[in-house]
């Protein structure tokens, strides 16, 4: 992302503006983190065979690949939402 | 078939009574300053929890608590993973844009979605085509609300639809206009609270109903096996369904008007984080809580006289009757919040973008409230009217004010506050084309565009092609501008 607009001048060197870019760019990891566990995850349990095991009566696939990651990103969200850029902000 | 009692109307009544108290006190709390600013932002002092609340309340809508479990209960555990795009809609919801538009929000006088793209753009017409969209696909928005509504009341309480339509639009309309966006958020808030604990009991009295989970997974297996794997019946969802749904939920909330308006009225980024943190512990209570109440309902109540009752079929099934008029209020609760809140956007389009922005007669602050309580309650009119007889195109522009607004003005908006080098030229091509290519694709593939993905996830990427593409043709925007907006190295703008 080019941020020399005119020609000559560096623009983007305002803290604020730098603070809200890096926590934009972590929102983005994370959200592809989660795209890639989640669905990997319930395509490789739950699709294609008949689903025959649970774990405490949830289907197995849905229990590992949607519930867990779900807590698991909760925490990451906890720590994103509470100390992620908290020194800079 | 379903029935309520004496008791379901008590606490109906007092859920409302309760709305209305507040939203008498926040009018009673505004502040003496600036009437627009007061009136769409809440004089800009919203702190965590009420920010929180309001903004999960205007995200979560009649189609949370309606669609989402009657989809779980036609298609079983699946859509667990259909939503399973939630898990990241707080980190991305308020991470994306968040931090950025509440520090504009606090430099800028952008009261508006429409201003605060108008200003970093410097154009007239970005503010009045965004202003055009916002109130022609918030009030189909706000349409659908009302059908839903009146429908739950016509079935829990038995009220006659056209009196639901028009009871639900009067009070509605009035806490909005008397309160403004203070009223709103205090009301959102409040809703919120009741729409989390209507669920999370709907959910545990329905599983003591049925026997537990294994009772559930028991009762479906016996139904049908495709009840518990992927993609479900009929092909729910098949892989490219459940990729784009992640792109969906998360990217098109950020995307909304509506909720980046919430970050505009945001008292100081501390209140964000922690609002932000709020929000993602009600996520994890709230969205997989109302679908296992469908899943579970499948099995209590197989069989439904339209699909949009399994929730309150399963309440009344489940649901003593003393706490069933509470929980009940739950999807009352998100179907009045998301009403509230875009009617203010609207009005604030109607008075703010187009009017007062647009000519150089200076109204009396007076004249500027019976502006502002006029627009209101006209946008409130003009969707009732719609709702009593609704046209048949509805559902393709209710879609369309769900992710297609998303489609459109996302990008630009993600562009416009982080890239210097994004001028007017590239945000008008990227409006352009996200509006363009998501009609384009929904009218000729419906939900599932090419390889199967839905037509979000391709506009998403042209529109910010288009952006690029458009800014590159573009001139750049003025110095002073991008100043104000990123600040510069002074060493390079001095040589």
């Amino acid at each position: 992302m080019s941020n020399r607009t005119p020609i000559g001048v560096r623009f983007g060197q305002s803290p604020d503006y730098r603070h809200a870019r890096r926590e934009a760019v972590a929102a983005a990891l994370i959200w592809a983190a989660a795209l890639v566990t989640t669905v990997c995850l319930s395509y490789a349990l739950g699709y294609g065979e008949p689903v025959t095991a649970s774990l405490w009566g949830i289907p197995r696939w849905i229990a590992i690949g949607v519930f867990a990651p779900w807590i698991v990103f909760f925490f990451v969200h906890v720590w994103f939402s509470l100390y992620f850029g908290r020194r800079r902000g | 078939m379903y029935t309520a009692n004496s008791t379901v109307w008590t606490a109906f009544c007092l859920y409302l009574l309760i709305t209305f108290a507040l939203a008498h006190l926040a009018h009673r709390r505004a502040g003496s300053g600036n009437f627009l600013e007061e009136f769409f932002v809440g004089g800009r002092s919203l702190g965590s929890w009420v920010l929180g609340l309001t903004w999960i309340a205007t995200a979560a809508s009649g189609g949370t608590f309606i669609g989402a479990p009657s989809l779980g209960h036609a298609n079983g555990w699946v859509v667990m993973l259909w939503i399973s795009g939630y898990i990241v809609v707080a980190t991305v919801g308020f991470g994306l844009l968040g931090r950025r538009i509440a520090e504009i929000g606090q430099t800028s006088s952008a009261l508006t979605f429409s201003d605060l793209l108008r200003d970093r753009f410097d154009s007239r017409a970005i503010g009045i085509i965004s202003g055009i969209a916002l109130i022609v696909l918030h009030t189909s928005f706000i349409v659908a609300q009302y059908i839903a509504g009146a429908r739950l009341l016509e079935v829990v309480l038995g009220v006659p639809y056209a009196w639901g339509v028009t009871s639900l639009a009067l009070i509605v309309c009035l806490y909005t206009a008397y309160g403004g966006f203070r009223a709103v958020a205090w009301t959102d808030s409040f809703q919120a609270v009741v729409m989390l604990i209507g669920v999370l009991l709907t959910a545990g009295f329905t599983l003591y109903k049925v026997g537990g989970f294994a009772a559930v997974f028991d009762g479906l297996a016996a139904q049908s096996p495709e009840l518990l794997s992927g993609p479900g019946p009929d092909n729910f969802l098949p892989l490219p369904a459940a990729i784009s749904f992640f792109f969906v939920w998360p990217l098109a909330t950020a995307g909304q008007p509506a909720l980046i308006t919430r970050f505009l009225a945001c008292r100081d980024a501390g209140a964000l984080k922690r609002a932000s943190f709020l929000i993602g512990c009600y996520i994890l209570l709230l969205y997989p809580a109302v679908i296992f109440v469908g899943i579970a309902g499948r099995v209590l109540v197989p069989h439904l006289a339209a699909p949009d009752h399994a929730l309150p079929a399963t309440i009344l099934a489940a649901v003593p009757a003393l706490p069933a008029g509470f929980v009940l209020a739950a999807p009352m609760a998100a179907i009045m919040s998301t009403v509230s809140s875009f009617l203010l956007v609207s009005s604030s389009a109607l008075v703010r973008d187009l009017y007062q922005r647009n000519t150089s007669r200076r109204l009396k602050e007076s004249a500027t409230r019976r502006l502002t309580h006029l627009a209101t309650f006209g946008v409130a009119a003009v969707a009732a009217i719609f709702a009593l007889r609704p046209p048949d195109y509805l559902q393709y522009i209710v879609v369309f004010s769900g992710t297609g607004l998303a489609a459109t003005f996302l990008m630009p908006t993600v562009f416009g506050v982080y890239h210097p080098g994004m001028n007017r030229t590239g945000c008008l091509a990227g409006i352009a084309a996200g509006f363009s290519s998501f009609l384009l694709q929904y009218a000729l593939f419906g939900t599932r565009s090419f390889y199967g993905f839905d037509p979000f996830v391709w506009s998403l990427g042209i529109c910010a092609v288009a952006c690029r593409l458009g800014s590159r043709l573009g001139a750049p925007e003025p110095k002073d501008l991008l100043q104000r907006y990123f600040g510069s190295d002074r060493r390079a703008d001095s040589s």
